[in-house]
């Protein structure tokens, strides 16, 4: 049984979609540096993030973001008929009168929607009148930039392939498109179209297609690209990049780290679940093993990320959430290693994987780009350790939280609060929550030293940084109130839920629903409505279970 | 008595109410700021008198329970630390706020300058006899948004009467009205758009300035009051509209770059259009007035924004201005001129700052900011020129120069302008030493009870 598990562990770790030796074709082609949205980066990269803003995801019905975006460069009509657009917001939708149920959209019914250009213009009147957009606005303000995108892709215009010649001497001058390319890279490029449609016809549904066909396809690309970039390259030697950072990069987007860092901590959580159903010893130390190997997962992709972007991983929510999840496992097994309960390993497996999961699958809220950093926030040793010490706070809390949870779950079953389990959940939780305080606090005052660093201003009552001293007052009144008797073990266990919405709203609701102040460089729209949800269920279910508790604890002493 | 006093400001369930209360306050604050700003937060949150009655309870609330525990054993040494760190920390806030310096100092390119805006605003009249050589008649330290002028009249009295303000807008969106008027210029508004393009303008003249030029993009767009259309094709792609006196039509013509194509001239009147000849683009004149004068209107706005902004209404002796936030109005009587001035405070350095250079990083292939710094010199300061950076400050004299944000030409993107933040902080030393002992006091705490409480734990393996 573990020997299996060992097979499935290094097969998890080392498998990644690349295998398929269909994709193996346009390998050269993905590698190919584009410069786009304020750095270089491989064509792959390039195409997943337009295939991502206009559809949402990085695949469309399996295929692969970088064929999608070949087509669609080739032959734009194509894909101007295909439910392609993705409008979640129902607003939106409202405004243009589409059908609410429908998500996705094709460009030909927007762009020949009557009312578009009059909501076009309500939003540049808006910007106009410089007001704060809500979310409505914000939701146009992604459709323009999708079929902005569209457009620009579809005419070549982004394609910026060539590094601009040594006549433009700006450090920051953006590259070449196709209307600056000479005849000849034009034409290299046009062999490498060719190649990629040969490619396609091989393809075509029903063909099968032998190993030997493979090899000269993509031969038949090597060289087209190798061409091309040669002559990319001639254009401004030193611009050029060299390849291994775009290598890296391809290894980072293709292996994916912190998806095989949740189905690691996740299968960790069924080895618990299986050790408490069979009662079988080595589960737990199956449990362990797959936690550990989800936690190299995750700090492998944490590393190839700090070199991909040269800087700490903590300038939007994205990444925070990945921090958070890291930190969250390696509390949890911290605390595990002395106390041995088990639970509390499930609870940091359990949040980990919850917040990586989620970092997955909502593009939108939390953007996976990799970014280059506002100037205010550039290069800041100080910065990024406030940063990082108060965001691994919140996974001291959030561990608190979920471990809340459980304790909820048990009072709701009945079990008074002698019961072993829940003076051991109690400890727990009040350990998480010191964890917390005592890196909150620290966390803060290094923000005001930034802060007193960077502007000379100590503390300016920055929204982010308020409510980051909210939810530090939040736990020390916690604490405290512990101290003076007024919570026992329901009451901690409850506090550790209630509180938990403080971090929340210093976290995400700062950005999301305040939306104002220095910090909010990560501004957007989106998924409030989840994670007010998320947060109002938990109060309701803490009152619920109180209620609860008491009439039992009555029925008790009668 | 006293003791029982001691116990109930110490009590941990006064401190439990104290910080609760706290949270609420600030959260309020931070509400109030993403509503309007945080110049309104702070006035009606983080400076106000219950912050300050929160914040005096705290500081009791810490103290006593001291005084409480006293005297004090080993084991109490981190909470003390903790708490006299907060006290020491609050002091240095105190100090901060009552007797530091924060404001901004703003340098053109290659000029200098000393004087530095702080946030306090103040209101202040001039006067002088023949236009020329003012003197500060008056001058006050002013905040009309806690204050207002209706509740708390403003009045100056003055040789020619009583200067009164009389309204103030926290949020006034500055309008621009064009109405007739008699003895003045013309002015036109005219709208150039095909189904895709929509440019709408007014063009008004004053008796100074009789040639208005505008660049549309697809044509330059020229009104003329008192010269001549010319009688040749510039070579470009140009409109003329000509107001003659006394006429009810403009002359107009155009001119197209293609030397080969004809020039189209004519007469439009009110109402009327024309085609232009470029892709399917008409020419179309809205309004004109042959005699309009241009003035500000003051619409008041729930919001802040970035175009409005604070206003007040000033009269004398019934004629009444509008007066937005840092700018001047004249009153002018028969003897004396007023210049009224409501805005924000100004400090003078002891010295000029010069600034010899500004660099903007951007980040590859766009207009982003990736950093920026600025050389500047001091005046009188032997050690040479110095650069400040981000997180690279200047000090001099005491004072802290911080590489704050730059302005620039919206049209060429170019920076115009440097901006600096200047800072003294007399509790800077307070917050770090408070700071300090906080972070040892919460260590020490959390190291303290780790010990205490595994002896209490549940044996391992309990589910």
């Amino acid at each position: 049984m573990i020997k299996q598990c060992w097979f499935f562990l290094v097969f998890l770790i080392l498998s990644s979609p690349l295998a398929h030796s269909k994709e193996d074709v346009l390998a050269s082609l993905k590698r190919l540096p584009i410069q786009e949205g304020g750095r270089i980066k491989p064509l792959d990269t390039f195409a997943r993030e337009s295939l991502a803003l206009i559809y949402g995801k990085e695949t469309y019905e399996h295929k692969p973001a970088i064929e999608v975006m070949m087509t669609w460069a080739l032959e734009p009509q194509i894909w101007e008929t295909k439910e392609f657009v993705e409008i979640r917001y129902n607003l939106v939708k409202k405004a243009l009168h589409f059908e609410e149920t429908q998500n996705y959209f094709t460009l030909k019914k927007i762009l020949g929607n009557d009312r578009l250009s009059y909501v076009l213009q309500e939003l540049q009147s808006k910007r106009e009148s410089k007001a704060k957009l809500d979310p409505y606005f914000q939701a146009l303000q992604r459709l323009e930039g999708q079929m902005g995108v569209f457009q620009s892709i579809a005419s070549g215009d982004l394609l910026h392939l060539v590094p601009p010649d040594k006549s433009e001497t700006s450090p920051s001058a953006p590259w070449w498109g196709p209307s600056r390319w000479t005849p000849e890279q034009r034409e290299a490029f046009g062999q490498v179209n060719r190649s990629f449609v040969k490619f396609l016809l091989a393809l075509s549904p029903n063909k099968n297609i032998s190993e030997d066909e493979l090899r000269q396809l993509k031969e038949n690309m090597d060289k087209s690209v190798t061409q091309f970039s040669a002559l990319a390259r001639a254009n401004n030697l030193e611009k050029y990049p060299d390849y291994s950072r775009i290598d890296m990069e391809l290894t980072y987007t293709e292996w994916h780290p912190f998806q095989k860092a949740w189905i690691l901590y996740l299968c960790s959580v069924l080895m618990i679940i299986c050790l408490w159903i069979f009662k079988w010893k080595k589960f737990y130390f199956l449990s362990w093993l797959f936690a550990s190997a989800g936690l190299v997962a995750h700090l492998a992709g944490f590393i190839l990320r700090i070199y991909l972007t040269g800087r700490p991983p903590v300038s939007n929510m994205y990444e925070t959430v990945i921090w958070v999840s890291f930190g969250a496992m390696v509390f949890a097994m911290a605390i595990e290693s002395i106390y041995r309960w088990r639970f509390i390993l499930l609870a940091g497996a359990l949040v980990s994987a919850f917040c990586l999961i989620l970092s997955d699958n909502a593009p939108v809220i939390l953007d996976p780009t990799l970014q280059p950093l506002e100037a205010v926030l550039n290069s800041q040793f100080w910065l990024t350790t406030h940063v990082l010490t108060i965001t691994i706070s919140y996974a001291a809390f959030f561990l608190a939280f979920a471990l809340g949870d459980f304790g909820l779950y048990f009072y709701f079953k009945g079990e008074s609060e002698q019961d072993p389990k829940l003076r051991a959940i109690t400890l727990s939780i009040y350990r998480a929550m010191q964890i917390g305080v005592a890196l909150l606090a620290p966390g803060i005052i290094l923000g005001g030293v930034w802060a007193d660093y960077s502007w000379g201003r100590f503390w300016g009552w920055d929204p982010k940084e308020t409510w980051a001293l909210i939810a530090l007052l939040g736990y020390v009144a916690v604490l405290h109130a512990r101290m003076a008797g007024l919570l026992k073990g329901f009451g901690l266990v409850a506090s550790a839920v209630v509180t938990f919405s403080l971090v929340i709203m210093a976290w995400y609701g700062v950005n999301f629903i305040l939306g104002a102040g220095l910090h909010s460089y990560g501004f957007g729209a989106g998924g409030v409505e989840y994670v007010a949800g998320f947060v109002g269920l938990h109060l309701v279910a803490v009152i619920f279970i109180a209620v609860l508790h008491q009439s039992r604890q009555k029925m008790r002493k009668h | 008595m006293q003791k029982k006093i001691i116990k109930f400001l110490a009590s941990l369930k006064l401190s439990v109410i104290i910080i609760i209360l706290l949270c609420i306050l600030i959260a309020i604050g931070t509400i109030i700021e993403s509503q309007y700003n945080a110049t309104v937060a702070t006035k009606l949150v983080y400076r106000s008198w219950w912050m300050f009655a929160t914040m005096l309870a705290l500081v009791i609330s810490l103290t006593s329970v001291m005084v409480d525990r006293w005297p004090w054993k080993s084991r109490h040494a981190p909470f003390v630390l903790a708490h006299i760190g907060i006290i020491i920390l609050l002091f240095g806030a105190l100090l901060t706020m009552k007797f530091g310096l924060d404001g901004s100092l703003r340098v053109p390119m290659n000029e200098s300058s000393r004087s530095v805006v702080v946030n306090n605003t103040e209101f202040s009249v001039y006067a002088s006899v023949e236009g020329k050589d003012y003197t500060k008649v008056f001058q006050q330290e002013v905040d009309f948004y806690l204050a207002s002028p209706e509740k708390n009249p403003l009045r100056v009295s003055t040789e020619a009467g009583v200067l009164q303000v009389e309204r103030y807008l926290p949020y006034a969106l500055p309008e621009r009205k064009i109405r007739p008027a008699t003895d003045a210029s013309p002015a036109i508004r005219f709208q150039i758009a095909n189904d895709r393009a929509n440019f709408t303008e007014w063009m008004v003249a004053t008796p100074t300035r009789t040639k208005i030029e505008k660049n549309l993009g697809p044509a330059k767009v020229t009104f003329l009051t008192t010269e001549e259309i010319p009688s040749k094709p510039t070579g470009a792609n140009e409109i003329f509209l000509q107001a003659k006196p006394g006429q009810v039509k403009l002359n107009y013509a155009i001119f197209y770059q293609d030397q080969k194509r004809k020039t189209l001239r004519g007469q439009i009147e009110e109402g009327g259009k024309v085609a232009t000849g470029w892709v399917g683009l008409e020419l179309r004149l809205l309004r004109y007035f042959p005699s309009a004068e241009e003035v500000y209107e003051f619409k008041p706005e729930e919001r802040p924004t970035e175009l409005n902004t604070e206003a007040i209404e000033v009269s004398l002796n019934g004629k009444k201005q509008w007066l937005s936030l840092d700018d001047v109005v004249h009153f002018y009587t028969p003897k004396v001129t007023y210049a009224v001035f409501y805005g924000h405070q100004k400090i003078e350095l002891a010295f000029d700052v010069h600034l010899k250079k500004f660099e903007i990083g951007r980040h590859l292939g766009t207009m982003r900011a990736m950093s920026y710094q600025s050389l500047v010199n001091v005046a009188g300061d032997p050690s040479g020129d110095h650069l400040i950076a981000m997180n690279e400050p200047m000090k001099y004299q005491g004072l802290t120069f911080y590489q704050a944000s730059f302005q620039e030409d919206p049209a060429t993107g170019n920076p115009v302008a440097s901006v600096f933040s200047v800072n003294a902080d007399p509790g800077r030393w307070f917050k770090y030493f408070g700071s300090f002992l906080i972070v040892v006091g919460t260590i020490l705490i959390f190291y303290n009870k780790r010990k205490a409480a595994r002896a209490q734990a549940p044996a391992s393996g309990t589910n």
